[in-house]
């Protein structure tokens, strides 16, 4: 069946509700609204008010009443409408819901999802672009993914859901209908903490998630019909834990590596990816790891000045052809 | 020979103020000599008697050369090399340190190794001897010969001598690619590594066979040491690969060699051009019913710098070895397209030209170009240059000068714009017809005053505009 990313998001709790019912989603107009953004359309109808739960504009509330709920053995999906507020909620997800396995000697664990909605391209500006995900893949005990496509949009989601511990799932807003995909109908899974190669190459690695894959594999379209190189684009799928065999994989068969993401470029995953590489593949580098994020700013309210400061297709081919001359 | 200053490297004795047996004291002045910065004399480095006058009058020596040497008290000679001084050029030498040397068969060594300048390289960069300055750049390509981990550990895997593959990366860097390309080289025959890089990649693309040897051609040129050379042409379908023809291989050796021999000071000159192009428009149809063809505005600059060029002798000139040749008739090239490329047709003896001669004499040349009749002889003899390109779009631009003439003139677009001008006394801003004259001349024999007053007047001539048509 084909779905938009969205659709999938929403299948996904759909069949996860269907199949356990200590599944439930709570969060701002996840109810009657169906969400803004229409990801849990349909789930009060199908599931009632005690298993889809509208909640006051509090995201620390949202996450905070999730985490009991999990330790007593339900598993909630939390909405926060847009990622940016996620910081409201900031105290309950590293102090509590990311120590509470640790806290409890491994007796009590908290098996909570997080849907946080981010991302920039949609003329959103400063309060509704923002990719919040380097705040918590530094913080042991969570788990953060961020699918960049429909199969795995519903494939993580449906193991975020089925995993023991707290997940941060990061959805792309720009990609809730942009993208399409035929998915299967039989009950799937895609396994957090695993990488894909989403095109093989072997002139230079580009390592990305979420919303610049789709740019990413553009590029990499672009320059290997203009200039002949191929490059092997790794999609990390998960943040935390990092898919080091796959990274440092794709390091070494290439020499060189471009890190890509819509997160601004300081203190961003690309850091991280880019440390790994150097301290453990070093001898195979025939160049310096480069990555390509966000300007070190906000999102402009400005769509030409938006579009200066994120990352796109021209400025990633610009990028990998800058570094494949090294 | 002492050092006059940094970038002085030699010294020529103007003369002797002393001769063989006199007795000098110290400090005295031994000889005049000329160098690049200063003239001076140099003083003795101590007490005796000239033994022996080294050098003679006229002649060119390095620093550290001796010139003379001097017997001090008790018969022991000592060589007249007055100690490198790092004299400011402008200051007289520092007095000399040097004590006479105790053995009179000490052999007079220079303190520094100099090899003498080559012949067309500009004295005042010779910074440093050149032994030295080659010492600093070998060190230079040491620094600069780093290799990313991977190609070191190829390297060290394979037993490769990484200096001997010719890098295609950034700034020359060997990159893991041109090291997997030498080792496939080796495996197909061992060729010259460095050339095959560029024939492996070039021949290996679909590319039409009669292109081939021009392909080949470009690899064997490329050069297979250090230094630069442009990235390796990578054949992609429905590139055309022209080869050069004679003409255009000549006029890209004429242009690097003019760009790498003279050192071009590119000047320009805002023209008004209204009172010439009312001249013009007077005589625009009349000419035309005379002498069959338009009058355009090059005879008329033309006939501006042939005016120009009889009052600044200096700019109708050529450069001959080490000197400059000063000549007579004003043979002025006039640069045209053609369809082989650019051609550069001389109007011969214009100084006895009139406007319309001249003009007249230009549109033979621009037919004979069409009718591709143009003969050696029309090409031959020029002595200085104008370049009209013309057209929309250029504002101005600077010529590269036609050797071993000395500049050349290059109109630019003729248009209308808003100038100040004074009536009166009085400033008002007016719609003017401008023009843009730029002139490219060789610093090595025009200084810029000159440079600037012909321009100027070439300028001045054009506006006045005071022609018999």
């Amino acid at each position: 069946m084909e779905l938009t990313y969205i659709k999938a998001i929403n299948s996904a709790l759909m069949e996860e509700m269907r199949r356990d019912e200590n599944v439930f989603v709570m969060g701002e107009d996840v109810g009657e609204l169906g969400g803004a953004f229409k990801a849990t359309e349909g789930l009060l109808e199908a599931f009632g008010e005690e298993r889809v739960i509208d909640t006051p504009i509090s995201e620390a509330l949202i996450v905070g009443a999730g985490i009991g709920a999990a330790v007593l053995g339900m598993r909630p999906v939390l909405e926060m409408q847009f990622a940016d507020f996620i910081s409201c909620a900031f105290d309950q997800i590293v102090n509590m819901a990311a120590t509470t396995r640790y806290r409890h000697g491994g007796q009590v664990q908290c098996p909570l999802v997080v849907r946080a909605p981010s991302g920039a391209g949609i003329h959103g500006a400063l309060f509704h672009s923002q990719n919040p995900e380097a705040w918590f893949t530094r913080v042991p005990g969570l788990k953060v993914v961020a699918p960049a496509t429909v199969y795995d949009a519903k494939g993580l989601l449906k193991a975020a859901i089925r995993d023991n511990n707290p997940v941060i799932y990061f959805e792309h807003k720009r990609l809730y209908r942009s993208i399409k995909e035929d998915l299967p109908d039989a009950d799937f899974t895609v396994p957090l903490g695993v990488a894909e190669v989403r095109k093989p190459g072997g002139d230079l690695s580009l390592i990305t998630y979420g919303g610049t894959l789709g740019q990413s594999l553009d590029a990499a379209k672009i320059v290997e019909k203009e200039d002949g190189l191929a490059v092997e684009v790794l999609d990390l799928r998960t943040l935390l834990p990092l898919d080091r065999e796959a990274i440092l994989a794709t390091a070494r068969k290439t020499g060189k590596v471009l890190i890509v993401h819509e997160d601004r470029l300081t203190g961003g995953i690309g850091g991280e990816v880019a440390a790994l590489i150097s301290e453990h593949a070093f001898e195979s580098l025939d160049g310096p790891v480069r990555r390509l994020g966000a300007m070190d700013t906000h999102v402009a309210f400005s769509p030409p000045l938006e579009e200066a400061i994120l990352p796109n297709t021209n400025k990633i081919v610009d990028a990998i052809r800058s570094l494949a001359a090294y | 020979m002492p050092q006059m200053g940094e970038s002085v490297v030699e010294g020529t004795i103007v003369k002797w103020l002393v001769k063989e047996g006199d007795v000098v004291t110290e400090d005295q002045s031994l000889c005049e000599i000329s160098t690049d910065k200063v003239d001076t004399e140099i003083p003795s480095p101590g007490a005796g008697r000239i033994a022996k006058l080294v050098a003679q009058e006229g002649q060119t020596l390095p620093v550290g050369a001796p010139l003379a040497i001097i017997e001090a008290d008790g018969a022991t000679a000592a060589v007249a090399k007055p100690a490198i001084a790092s004299a400011p050029q402008s200051s007289p030498p520092s007095k000399p340190t040097g004590a006479p040397a105790p053995s009179p068969a000490a052999a007079p060594r220079p303190p520094r190794e100099i090899r003498p300048a080559a012949p067309s390289a500009p004295r005042a960069e010779a910074r440093v001897p050149a032994p030295a300055q080659a010492a600093l750049d070998s060190a230079d390509d040491e620094e600069h010969r780093r290799y990313s981990p991977v190609v070191l550990k190829m390297a060290a895997e394979r037993g490769i001598d990484l200096s001997k593959i010719s890098g295609t990366g950034s700034g020359g860097r060997v990159s893991k690619r041109d090291v997997s390309r030498y080792l496939e080289s080796l495996r197909a025959g061992g060729a010259q590594p460095s050339d095959a890089n560029g024939l492996a990649a070039a021949s290996s693309a679909p590319v039409s066979p009669p292109i081939k040897p021009a392909l080949a051609q470009a690899a064997a040129a490329a050069p297979s040491g250090g230094g630069f050379h442009p990235p390796v042409y990578q054949p992609r379908e429905g590139d055309i690969v022209e080869p050069f023809t004679r003409r255009r291989k000549l006029i890209a050796e004429h242009m690097v060699f003019s760009k790498t021999h003279s050192p071009h000071v590119p000047t320009v000159a805002e023209v008004d051009m209204t009172r010439i192009s009312r001249l013009r428009d007077i005589h625009k149809a009349a000419f035309a019913a005379r002498e069959g063809f338009a009058l355009t505005m090059l005879p008329l600059v033309a006939a501006a710098a042939v005016r120009a060029l009889k009052e600044f002798p200096r700019m109708n000139a050529s450069v001959v070895g080490d000197a400059v040749v000063l000549r007579r008739e004003i043979n002025l090239g006039i640069a045209m397209d053609s369809d082989e490329g650019l051609l550069v047709p001389v109007l011969k003896r214009a100084e006895g030209m009139s406007v319309v001669g001249i003009a007249r004499e230009i549109a033979a040349l621009q037919r004979k170009v069409a009718d591709k009749k143009i003969a050696a002889d029309d090409l031959a003899g020029g002595s200085f240059t104008l370049s009209n390109p013309g057209r929309e779009g250029n504002l101005y631009g600077f010529a590269i000068i036609n050797q071993p003439q000395v500049g050349i003139l290059r109109m630019g677009e003729v248009k209308k714009r808003p100038v100040v001008i004074e009536i009166d006394g009085a400033d008002a801003i007016a719609i003017r017809i401008m023009m843009y004259l730029a002139l490219s001349y060789d610093h090595r024999v025009i200084d810029g005053v000159l440079g600037n007053r012909f321009l100027y007047r070439t300028a001045r001539i054009i506006e006045e505009a005071d022609f018999e048509l």
